[in-house]
């Protein structure tokens, strides 16, 4: 009876298939020149419109033989109700699933990549969207009669949702989410969608099998509660993440140290020594061409009274292996009594960059000198500890990355074919060169380039190191992963001169390095005796 | 079986048994509790209490096979409307081994349906035709027909009556109706529902005698009372047992 039923929903569907095949054919066309204006204008909503067309026609697929109510027709006919629900996901594997990896072949066939790799991450990817994105719609469809309930209980989850996320602002922190916005995030991400998928189960279980509405839209309901607090915490997500990259061996010797002009030590104000190190910091921004991250950081230093204090501790680090860099995954700071331990401040530093502690590309161990971590105490809690004694501890979640591979290519128009990277291309634009690289499968998330005149001198190596550990969670739409970077060539307000004659750019080439992650670890850092008045 | 929905109790404990081979009429005002019967019996909704035995099955664990056995018109049917009449029929077919499509052809030709609509374009009398054409070509052992004829001109309802009664004899047919002076020219047996309670159940034979007590001088004129007055007369003395004595206040 599967046949009959998925013959039944083409006669009814058509139009519909024929309407999100074009989107999906759309996208894919678009995507192959994602580089010229017009296609980028274009991505956005056709993305949009994948997604729409992709849910409505999931849902609409299971709402030809709705389960809630008793007067449907099918309900009285000899037919098996797991029939149905399988016939009903094979009709959108077939009419979503199916072309969209054709498409997605066509298209990383089209941009030569391997047959073998390709198939195999996009129908990874293809699992993926059916798991996480249509299991679910179709889960919520089924406990809907018609299209107008599928909105209404969507609309309601959105709202059960978003009452939860207040709700854990208020019984938590309002940032409380140990794991957002880093390189494991992911591991949240899965644990989510795993439980969208269990409850989408449970939901096409209820409803297939006992026919129970009520029930099946109270575990939506339930379920959409519970992702906010369904929460792994960082030190599991990270030991986690440990476990499966695994260990060199090579973090053992890596140590972290209050630097030489510690404000505790010190006991002064902890800025003259430090002055130096923050211009050749920020100037070193200004050279990799991140005029906005050196603009903050001067302001971050010049503090309105009213403001929060920005706290700033030097830290040594030493035993980074050559060639090797050191990202801070996490950094958590802790002010605690001196005499009695009690805690008197704490807080997760999201205003650290990943960057913070990475020794600069091409340096050696312990070549780096003080770096300052900074930290912000709020007002009051500034007022209150300026002139104590506190013992300031700081915990550091860190991943040491490894030079994995390197390319070169030429600067101007330069093409680079390699498996870490995909295909990568190079094109001048005004003031910098941007290279833009796609690939099928993992996307890289740390990776450098810099630009070698011809005379064999360079200009500063640009590092892009955006922390994400995920083995492969593909986005919903494309198995392609596209990201790269822009080396500067000019300084349009003439601050920096750089190394490479711009005008030299047809003989210079691009050596491009990609980093892998070696090893996750952490290190605390305990200073006695500290005084927050004294470091700011 | 009993069946309540909060608190309103939309049936009471009822207890009937439909012969084989009958022309069993369920009748009762709107809202005396027969959709709801007819539902339980085929587990579109669940019983607060009781069982049911559908052929030989309990009715909440009927499956396909007992289903391939039965039969179902219902005026709230909802039926693909988008599907063209005969895509609907192909549709079907492979749903039941003892489809007779020679039969198909004859109702579909006597109910005159136009193979190329959209269902939804149909009328609503040629809706329940449509049903009732789709109920009848796998030769069901049960029909059960939940007030097809509700809302239909004089013309639908004698083909509509025509249509079913062609399995008579060979078909249990269960018939829903709040029409009593239609019902009385097929039924076999009656069962008369008012509130979610059983009045009687039984022959149509039975049933005029066990009403005649109840029905006043002017009604037992004639050789047999009419359904419609045995129905009035069994609704009034089911009042009369449940207000309360003289005097005291209800």
């Amino acid at each position: 009876m599967i046949g009959q039923i998925l013959r039944k929903d083409w006669k009814l569907l058509w139009p519909m298939v024929a309407l999100v095949t074009a989107i999906q054919v759309a996208f894919e066309w678009i995507g192959y020149f994602q580089d010229s204006p017009g296609a980028a204008v274009l991505l956005g909503p056709l993305t949009l419109a994948w997604h729409i067309g992709i849910a409505v026609m999931a849902a609409a697929v299971v709402l030809q033989d709705p389960v809630p109510g008793a007067d449907q027709d099918w309900l009285i006919r000899p037919l098996r109700r797991s029939e149905v629900i399988v016939a009903k996901l094979a009709f959108v594997a077939l009419t979503v699933s199916l072309p969209m990896l054709a498409l997605n072949m066509a298209h990383a066939m089209a941009m030569s990549f391997p047959f073998a790799l390709s198939l195999r991450a996009i129908l990874f990817k293809e699992l993926y969207v059916f798991a996480c994105f249509i299991v679910p719609v179709m889960a919520l469809a089924a406990a809907a009669r018609n299209m107008t309930e599928v909105f209404l209980i969507a609309a309601s989850l959105v709202v059960v949702y978003a009452s939860s996320l207040t709700l854990s602002a208020y019984l938590m922190d309002a940032g409380w989410c140990p794991t957002c916005e880093t390189g494991v995030s992911w591991l949240q991400h899965l644990l989510q969608h795993l439980e969208v998928l269990l409850g989408a189960c449970v939901i096409l279980v209820l409803q297939y099998h006992r026919r129970r509405t009520e029930a099946a839209r109270a575990v939506a309901g339930l379920g959409a509660a519970a992702l906010v607090f369904l929460q792994l915490p960082w030190n599991t997500a990270f030991a986690v993440q440990g476990w499966l990259t695994g260990s060199s061996g090579d973090a053992a010797a890596i140590a972290i140290e209050l630097g030489p002009q510690t404000p505790a030590a010190g006991g002064a104000d902890g800025a003259g020594g430090d002055k130096d190190h923050g211009a050749r910091h920020a100037a070193t921004l200004l050279l990799q061409g991140h005029p906005d991250q050196a603009l903050e950081y001067w302001r971050r230093r010049g503090r309105p009274a009213d403001r929060p204090a920005a706290v700033e501790v030097p830290v040594r680090v030493s035993g980074i292996p050559s060639g090797e860099l050191l990202l801070l995954d996490r950094l958590e700071v802790g002010l605690y009594a001196d005499d009695d331990g009690r805690p008197l401040y704490r807080r997760r530093n999201a205003d650290v960059s990943p960057m913070s502690l990475a020794a600069q590309p091409g340096d050696t161990a312990d070549s780096s000198g003080p770096i300052p971590i900074a930290f912000q105490v709020p007002g009051g809690v500034y007022r209150e500890l300026r002139s104590r004694t506190t013992r300031l501890r700081m915990d550091y979640s860190l991943t040491l990355v490894k030079e994995v591979a390197r390319y070169e290519m030429g600067a101007r128009e330069g093409l680079l074919r390699a498996p870490e990277v995909g295909v990568c291309f190079s094109q001048l634009d005004q003031d910098s060169i941007s290279v833009r690289c796609s690939k099928v499968g993992r996307s890289q998330f740390c990776y450098s380039a810099t630009l070698y005149g011809p005379d064999g001198r360079h200009n500063p190596e640009i590092l892009k190191c955006a922390p994400d550990y995920r083995p492969y969670l593909p986005p919903l739409i494309n198995a392609l992963n596209f990201f790269g970077l822009d080396l500067p060539v000019r300084d349009p307000y003439g601050l920096s001169r750089y190394a490479v004659d711009p005008t030299a750019l047809a003989a210079s080439h691009i050596l491009v390095k990609i980093y892998g992650e070696r090893d996750h670890f952490k290190r605390t850092v305990a200073v006695p005796h500290f005084r927050v008045g004294a470091a700011t | 079986m009993s069946k309540a929905y909060g608190r309103f109790g939309a049936l009471h404990r009822l207890s009937m048994a439909v012969p084989e081979g009958s022309v069993f009429a369920l009748m009762g005002a709107s809202g005396a509790g027969k959709t709801t019967a007819i539902k339980i019996l085929l587990n579109l909704i669940t019983a607060t209490g009781g069982t049911a035995t559908v052929c030989g099955v309990e009715s909440r664990t009927i499956g396909p096979r007992a289903l391939a056995q039965i039969g179902y018109v219902s005026e709230n049917q909802v039926l693909p409307v988008r599907l063209r009449v005969h895509d609907f029929f192909e549709y079907l077919r492979p749903c039941y081994a003892r489809w007779d499509r020679d039969l198909e052809a004859e109702l579909r030709d006597q109910l005159r349906l136009p193979p190329e609509r959209r269902i939804g374009e149909l009328s609503h009398g040629m809706r329940l035709k449509m049903a009732l054409a789709c109920a009848l070509p796998f030769r069901p052992k049960l029909l059960v027909l939940d007030e097809p004829l509700s809302g239909l001109d004089a013309l639908a309802r004698d083909e509509i009556i025509d249509g079913f009664l062609r399995q008579a004899g060979r078909t249990t047919i269960l018939i829903s109706s709040h029409e009593l002076d239609e019902v009385e020219r097929f039924a076999t047996h009656v069962a008369f529902l008012h509130e979610g309670r059983l009045l009687f159940q039984g022959s149509v034979a039975a049933l005029a005698e066990h009403a005649r007590p109840l029905l006043l001088a002017a009604e037992r004129r004639g050789d047999r009372p009419s359904l419609r007055a045995i129905f009035v007369a069994l609704v009034r003395a089911a009042r009369q047992s449940a207000a309360p004595p003289a005097g005291q206040s209800p």
